[in-house]
C-alpha cells in the first residue's frame, strides 16, 4: 500500500473531464502506468444547485418541478418519493386510481431511465447503432407519456393528494400498442447488444463488487443487485401499490459490469410487466384528493426505489407553506463512491465501462 | 456454438434494420403532432383575467410579475419565458381560466428580452414562426413489419 | 518540332501512364472513392441505426455533405500545440495520407492494368501497410499530449496484433498459386475463389484486416470515449483531413487486397465481349468487389462495439496466429493429397 502510494505521488494524475466526450459533469481522475490505471477517483460537485436549499424557499408544489431535476431522466420516482412525504405529514389518503397511475408514471420512467443509461453504455463502448435505437424506443415511452401528461420529460403530474389529472381517452390502447412495439424491440436490443459476443468481452470479469463489499461500501439500485442481493424497495418496503403487483427483482451472481448491465435489462422487462398489470388492473374513481396549503408541523421519511437505486426524502415542516428542510439522500452519490474501489488494476480502455456500468448521473450525485 | 451465434446475430440485426422505417422525423419540415394536452406558450384572455396574482404567487421560477395594461389601471400577469418551464401550475391555479395553453413550443427568440410576454402579447395567439418553414404534421406510429416511425397524418 | 512535342504531349495523354496516374488507380479514382465512400458510410450507418444520414447538400440525398465538409476543412485554421514537435506535427499527416496509396501501385485492376506489374506485388503490398503504423507514432509523440501519446503507443500494439496473422493467412493463397504476383494469385483463381478453398484463411485475414485499418471493432488508437480522438486528438482543419484521407485510403487498399487474394480480384465474366474492353470489364468487377467488401465493413462497425488493447492481443496471438498456422497446414495437405485444387 505504501509503495503504491509513492509511486501516486511520483506519478501524474490525467483529468478525464468535466470536458471529455463520455465524461458528463464530473472528472475523474487517474494515474497510469502505460495502460494501466494506478488510481482512480471521482470528482464531482460541477453541477450542485443547492437544491435541498432552494426548497425551503418555495411553496410544497412549488418544489416539485425543481426535485425533478435532481435526474431528470427519472423524474417520476423523484416527485413520487417527496409528494409520499408531505401526504404522511397532512395525513391523506390518496385515491386508488391516483396511486395505480403513479406506479404506471414511475415504471416508465424506470425504463427510459435505463434505456437511456442502455444508449451511454453502447456510446462509451463505441457501439453507436444501439445509442441510436435506444434512444428511439425511448421516444416510443416518452411520446406515451406526452400523451398523458403533455410534456416528453419533464412531468410534474404527481402532486400531494393524488395526480393532476386522470388518463386521457383511448390511452390504454395507444399504450397496450406501445407497449408490444417495445418488448420486441427490448429482445432486438437483447440480442444485438447484451449477447453480443464483443459487449460480453468488454463488460464481463471488469469492475468485479463482491456482496460484501457492496454492503459495506453501501451500493444501491441494480449496482447493489448486480452483487447479488435480492434488496429493493418495492419488495421490502412496498409504497404504493406494488403489493399487488407481480413481478421479480433480477440479480446478478459475479457481480461485474456485465452483470449490472443484465439486471437493468431484466428490469426493463419487468417494468413493462408492472406498467401492463397497473393499466388492466386500475380501478376507476377520482384521481386527486385536495391537500391544504398550510402543513401541520411535523416530519416524515420517504423511501422509493428510484432507477438507479434507493432514494431518500427526509421532510420537516413547521407549521407553513413552505418546507423547514428538506434532505435528500440520492442513489448517484452512494454509487460514485464504489468507482476507486472497482476501477482498482484494470486498465484505461475500462474507465468508460466502470463507470457506466455505475450508471452515473452527475446531476443527480451532486443535487 | 453460442459465441458465434453472439457474433454473427448481431451483424444480421443491423443490416436487417437498412430496410426498416426511419425513424427520424425531418423537422422542421416535418413536425410531430403535439399531443392535445401540449404544454406549449402560455395565452392569456385578458378579458377573463380577474387580477387576483395567483399565478404570480404560485409560480415556482418567479416567472410571472403582475404589471399594468397599457392605457388602464387593470393588473394582468407578464411571463418571461426564459424563466418559465412550462410546469402549467399557472394555469391550473387561475381561478378565472383566464390563462390557458397552447401548442407552440418554437417560441425561440435571439434575446432574452424579447421572451419577456407583456400581457398585450401574451394575449395574441401564437404563431408559427415565420423563420421556418410550415411542417407537415406527422405522428409517432407503429406500423406494420417495417416498424415504428413518424407517419404523416391522414396517411396512416 | 511543334508536331513532335504535340505528338509526345497526345501519347503521353493517351498513354497507359497517364490513365494510371489521373484516373484508375490514381488521383481520380482516389479522390471520388474517398468523397464517395465517407458519403456512404454516413449513409448507410444512418440507415442501420434508423436515421436519414446526409440529406441536404446535393440535390440527391446530400451526396455534396462530403466535398461541403472536405472544403469547411480546407479553410478551417490548424493550430499547433505549444511544446509540439512542429516537423512530426505537420509531416505526419501527409505522409500518412500518403503511403498508402502507394499500396494500390501493386493492385492489379485487369491482366495487364498495374501500375507497377511485379513478381512479388503482394510483398509489395504488404511493405506499404507496415509501413503506415509508424505515422500515426510519430504524430502521437510530436503533438507532446497525453493522450496522443497513449493513442500512438496503442497502434505499435494493434500493429502487432494485427499484421502478423495478416502476413500469415495469405501463405495459404501463395501456396496454392505458387506464386507472390497478384496477377498469377487472380489468375489461379479462375476455377474458384481461394475464399471457397480457404475459408478459415480468409477469415483470420479478414480479421486482421479490420485491425490494420483501424476500423470498429478494432479503432482502437482513436477511442473516441477514452483518448478522446487518439493520436488525432491535436489536429484541425486540413491536418485532421489528411488522417482520414488515409485512413479511407487504407480501407480501399485494404479492400482490395482482400478482393484479389479471395474474391478472384479482376475475374468476371464480360457481358458484351465485343462492345465493351476488357479491361474496363475487369475493372468494373474489382471495383465492385470492393464495394461489396467495403459495405460489409461499414455494416461491421453498425454492429459491433470496440474492443479493449488487451482483448485484441490475445486474440492476435491466441487465435489468429495459431489459426493461420493451421490454415497453412490444412492448406499444404490439400495440395498434397488433391495437387488439382492449386492453380500453379
Ligand atoms: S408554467 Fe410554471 S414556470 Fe411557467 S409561468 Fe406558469 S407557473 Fe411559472
Ligand atoms: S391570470 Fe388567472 S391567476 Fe393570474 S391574475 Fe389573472 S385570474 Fe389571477
Amino acid at each position: 500500500m505504501k509503495e503504491s502510494n509513492a509511486a501516486l505521488l511520483k506519478s501524474r494524475w490525467i483529468s478525464w473531464g468535466p470536458v471529455h466526450p463520455a465524461s458528463g459533469q464530473l472528472r475523474v481522475l487517474f494515474d497510469t502506468d502505460g495502460e494501466h490505471l494506478l488510481g482512480a477517483k471521482v470528482d464531482i460537485g460541477y453541477v450542485h444547485r443547492g437544491i435541498e436549499k432552494m426548497a425551503e424557499n418555495r411553496f410544497f408544489i412549488g418544489v416539485i418541478p425543481m426535485l425533478e431535476k435532481i435526474c431528470i431522466l427519472d423524474a417520476s420516482n423523484y416527485d413520487l418519493g417527496y409528494v409520499r412525504a408531505v401526504e404522511e405529514i397532512h395525513g391523506v389518503d390518496v385515491p386508488e386510481r391516483a396511486r395505480y397511475i403513479r406506479v404506471f408514471m414511475c415504471e416508465l420512467n424506470r425504463i427510459t431511465s435505463h434505456l437511456y443509461w442502455t444508449a451511454l453504455m453502447a456510446a462509451v463502448t463505441g457501439f453507436y447503432t444501439i445509442l441510436m435505437w435506444a434512444i428511439n424506443d425511448r421516444e416510443l415511452l416518452l411520446d406515451l407519456g406526452a400523451e398523458y401528461t403533455g410534456q416528453r420529460v419533464s412531468y410534474i403530474y404527481i402532486i400531494p393528494g393524488g395526480v393532476r389529472q386522470d388518463l386521457p381517452s383511448g390511452f390504454k390502447e395507444k399504450a397496450f400498442e406501445f407497449l408490444d412495439y417495445f418488448e420486441q424491440r427490448l429482445k432486438i436490443l437483447y440480442d444485438t447488444f447484451f449477447t453480443n459476443k464483443l459487449f460480453q468481452m468488454r463488460t464481463s470479469g471488469v469492475g468485479v463488487l463482491k456482496k460484501e463489499d457492496a454492503l459495506r461500501l453501501g451500493a444501491a439500485g441494480p449496482t447493489l443487485r448486480g452483487s447479488g442481493l435480492k434488496i429493493d424497495v418495492r419488495k421490502d418496503d412496498p409504497y404504493e401499490v406494488y403489493e399487488e403487483m407481480d413481478f421479480k427483482i433480477p440479480t446478478g451472481e459475479r457481480g461485474d459490469a456485465y452483470d449490472r448491465c443484465m439486471v437493468r435489462f431484466h428490469e426493463m422487462e419487468q417494468s413493462t410487466k408492472i406498467m401492463r398489470q397497473a393499466l388492466e388492473s386500475m380501478p376507476d374513481g377520482p384521481v386527486k384528493v385536495r391537500v391544504p396549503w398550510i402543513a401541520p408541523k411535523g416530519e416524515a421519511l420517504s423511501r422509493v426505489e428510484a432507477a438507479r437505486g434507493e432514494a431518500d426524502f427526509y421532510l420537516l415542516t413547521q407549521r407553513g407553506s413552505k418546507p423547514y428542510r428538506l434532505k435528500i439522500s440520492t442513489p448517484s452519490f452512494k454509487n460514485l463512491y464504489l468507482f476507486s474501489h472497482i476501477s482498482r488494476g484494470h486498465l484505461v480502455a475500462d474507465l468508460p465501462v466502470l463507470l457506466f456500468s455505475l450508471d452515473p448521473f452527475p446531476l443527480d450525485a451532486d443535487r | 456454438m453460442s459465441t458465434v451465434k453472439n457474433t454473427i446475430r448481431p451483424l444480421v440485426l443491423a443490416f436487417s434494420h437498412v430496410f426498416r422505417r426511419v425513424f427520424t422525423a425531418k423537422y422542421p419540415y416535418e413536425a410531430p403532432s403535439r399531443p392535445s394536452r401540449c404544454r406549449g406558450r402560455i395565452m392569456l384572455r385578458i378579458e377573463r383575467c380577474i387580477s387576483c396574482g395567483t399565478c404570480e404567487k404560485i409560480c415556482p421560477n418567479i416567472a410571472i410579475k403582475m404589471v399594468k395594461l397599457k392605457g388602464s389601471d387593470k393588473l394582468c400577469p407578464q411571463i418571461d419565458f426564459g424563466r418559465c418551464m412550462f410546469c402549467y401550475f399557472c394555469v391550473s391555479y387561475c381561478p378565472a381560466e383566464a390563462l390557458i395553453g397552447t401548442e407552440l413550443v418554437e417560441i425561440s427568440v435571439y434575446s432574452k428580452e424579447k421572451l419577456i410576454y407583456p400581457p398585450e402579447k401574451l394575449a395574441e395567439e401564437p404563431k408559427w414562426p415565420d423563420l421556418l418553414p410550415k411542417p407537415k404534421r406527422v405522428k409517432l406510429r407503429v406500423v406494420g413489419r417495417r416498424g415504428a416511425g413518424h407517419v404523416e397524418i391522414g396517411r396512416e | 518540332m511543334m508536331q513532335q512535342i504535340w505528338d509526345l504531349i497526345l501519347g503521353f495523354l493517351t498513354s497507359k501512364y497517364f490513365l494510371q496516374l489521373f484516373f484508375i488507380p490514381g488521383i481520380a479514382f482516389i479522390g471520388l472513392f474517398t468523397l464517395i465512400v465517407v458519403w456512404f458510410e454516413r449513409k448507410l450507418l444512418a440507415r442501420v441505426m434508423l436515421r436519414y444520414g446526409p440529406l441536404h447538400v446535393g440535390r440527391v440525398a446530400g451526396i455534396l455533405q462530403t466535398l461541403a465538409d472536405t472544403l469547411k476543412l480546407l479553410f478551417k485554421e490548424f493550430i499547433p500545440p505549444r511544446k509540439a514537435y512542429k516537423l512530426g506535427f505537420y509531416l505526419a499527416p501527409v505522409f500518412y495520407a500518403s503511403v498508402p496509396t502507394l499500396a494500390l501501385t501493386a493492385i492489379p485492376f485487369s491482366p495487364t492494368w498495374i501500375v507497377y506489374p511485379s513478381d512479388v506485388g503482394l510483398l509489395i503490398a504488404y511493405a506499404v501497410i507496415a509501413c503506415t503504423p509508424i505515422l500515426p507514432i510519430i504524430a502521437g509523440w510530436a503533438c507532446n499530449n497525453r493522450y496522443t501519446m497513449i493513442g500512438g503507443l496503442r497502434i505499435i500494439f494493434q500493429d502487432v496484433a494485427g499484421e502478423i496473422p495478416l502476413l500469415l493467412s495469405a501463405l495459404g493463397v501463395v501456396m496454392l498459386s505458387g506464386s507472390f504476383n497478384l496477377v498469377n494469385i487472380v489468375n489461379a483463381q479462375s476455377r474458384y475463389w481461394f475464399i471457397l478453398l480457404q475459408p478459415l484463411g480468409a477469415l483470420v485475414f479478414f480479421i486482421s484486416l479490420i485491425a490494420m485499418v483501424e476500423r470498429v471493432p478494432f479503432d482502437i488508437p482513436t477511442a473516441e470515449q477514452e483518448l478522446v480522438f487518439g493520436w488525432r486528438t491535436e489536429y484541425g482543419g486540413i491536418l485532421f483531413g489528411l488522417t482520414m484521407f488515409g485512413e479511407y485510403i487504407s480501407l480501399a487498399a485494404g479492400s482490395l487486397l482482400f478482393s484479389t487474394l479471395y474474391l478472384g480480384g479482376y475475374l468476371g465474366p464480360n457481358p458484351f465481349p465485343g462492345f465493351i474492353p476488357s479491361d474496363f470489364a475487369s475493372m468494373a468487377w474489382i471495383l465492385l468487389k470492393m464495394a461489396v467488401m467495403v459495405t460489409v465493413l461499414i455494416v461491421i462497425r453498425g454492429a459491433y462495439p470496440r474492443l479493449r488493447i488487451d482483448q485484441l492481443l490475445n486474440l492476435g496471438w491466441k487465435w489468429l496466429i495459431p489459426l493461420a498456422m493451421i490454415n497453412t497446414v490444412l492448406t499444404m495437405l490439400m495440395i498434397y493429397f488433391f495437387p488439382w485444387v492449386g492453380g500453379a
